[in-house]
């Protein structure tokens, strides 16, 4: 059952080097940057986003995601979603409006696979980059790099699949979209949904908690993820695989590294979600299908390069 | 002074070239002073340390140094400690050789073969 949970909202993301992360995120990928905060934090946002930031690149000396956040429809349902938190077990921590430049008060729980997220509702609302609300045009012409969309979902590494995917149904009105399972029915991952896509965050079964494997960012065509190749190969950007087609959710894809270590991906297509439908499920055996469709084998890097 | 037809830019000082030398996989390859040892690795076709990010943040490229001289640029702390760095234990794409090196490779701890158990966040959400 929803519970007024929208849609990701931000993903905070440690780099090793600001200068050399801001060439990639906005220059490559052709996010918008936004602003610097008083604490040296870089705010972005991909431009059909109407937020006024979708990402948060910190300098620190390990790479990784601080935490991921989802807004939700307003402060109503964030007060009763907090308490819900409290009753369920959540540590939840309050933080002040404003801590994060534009956005209003948000609360933070750390899931059982050990991941950072939050929850808000409100934040400024600056509008699609370049074109606006009003009679817009069809894109800004003055975009960069891969062009990206949006800031669309993090895959998350983690030990109790369970434990997450338990909190995240029944506190916050996700719903599981597609699951690998052992033959043991054990789940060795889980893509949810809030929403209609396939996925707004995803979790892949590793025996440390709190492991990032990527942020994903949304383009519009498989002739726009070719692209994002020829600029990877251009920039000499550390190169993960790709372009190919996910098994799971069925999107077209690349993954590449940002100069921290970090994994991105830039992805179209995906299929359509309604909360009626009934999980879609892999074999454990058929798991480099569910991945790399094409290559129909894993690389060892996909489950050993994380941050 | 004279000019030739097909005047093309001269190489100014070739850059210096070093051999490195894995012990464990018994192969070597050579680099030269303005690339990663792992981007060297990786253009020379060997397949002496394992390839990750690339970008000094997975660990999967992690070497002990057993000889020679190197620079470094950051590093994961979450691979490299300063005391793995003080005692040359590094990641492959985030040196430049400065010297021949001999190295070690497999230096990344796979968490799937640890036997310790994962330490446990009491912060979680526990029903």
């Amino acid at each position: 059952m929803r519970k007024g949970v929208m849609r990701p909202g931000h993903v905070q993301i440690r780099v090793l080097d600001i200068e050399e992360a801001l060439e990639h995120y906005r220059n490559l990928m052709g996010l918008i940057e936004v602003e610097t905060d008083s604490q040296g934090r870089v705010y972005l946002k991909g431009w059909t986003e109407v937020d006024k930031f979708s990402v948060v690149l910190r300098e620190a000396d390990a790479p990784g995601m601080d935490f991921m956040a989802f807004k939700v429809l307003n402060n109503q349902i964030l007060e009763q979603l907090e308490g819900e938190l409290i009753e369920y077990g959540c540590d939840v921590e309050k933080i002040p409006a404003g801590e994060l430049t534009g956005c209003g008060r948000r609360i933070r729980f750390v899931a059982p696979t050990g991941h950072s997220f939050e929850l808000f509702a409100e934040k400024e609302q600056t509008g699609r980059y370049g074109i606006g609300n009003h009679n817009p045009e069809a894109w800004p012409r003055d975009l960069k790099g891969m062009k990206a969309q949006r800031f669309d979902h993090c895959l998350l590494y983690g030990d109790d699949l369970d434990g997450t995917y338990k909190l995240f149904h029944e506190v916050l009105g996700f719903d599981i979209c597609e699951q690998v399972v052992d033959p043991d029915g054990n789940r060795l991952a889980q893509f949810l949904s809030v929403s209609m896509k396939a996925h707004d965050v995803a979790f892949i079964k590793h025996p440390e908690k709190n492991k990032f494997h990527h942020a994903s960012f949304f383009l519009e065509t498989w002739e726009d993820v070719l692209r994002a190749g020829d600029l990877i190969s251009m920039t000499d950007t550390s190169i993960d695989i790709g372009p190919t087609r996910h098994g799971i959710t069925h999107g077209q894809t690349i993954y590449f590294f940002d100069p921290s270590g970090n994994r991105n991906e830039v992805f179209c297509g995906g299929d359509a979600f309604y909360p009626d439908h009934a999980p879609i499920t892999w074999d454990a055996d058929k798991l480099g299908k569910a991945i790399f469709y094409h290559d129909r084998q894993l690389n060892e890097r996909f489950l050993t390069a994380l941050t | 002074m004279s000019i030739t037809k097909n005047s093309r830019p001269v190489d100014p000082t070739p850059l210096p070239r070093f051999r490195v030398w894995v012990a464990n996989r018994q192969q070597s390859f050579t680099v030269t002073s303005d690339q990663s040892l792992l981007a060297a690795m990786e253009q020379s076709g060997t397949q002496a340390i394992d390839v990750g990010c690339r970008c000094g943040g997975c660990g999967r490229c992690r070497v002990q140094v057993l000889h020679g001289q190197y620079e470094s640029k950051r590093m994961s702390r979450a691979h490299v400690s300063k005391h793995d760095e003080a005692r040359g234990l590094v990641l492959a794409c985030r040196i430049l050789a400065r010297s021949d090196l001999v190295i070690e490779s497999d230096q990344f701890q796979d968490p799937r073969q640890a036997t310790v158990e994962p330490n446990n966040n009491n912060e979680e959400c526990k029903q």
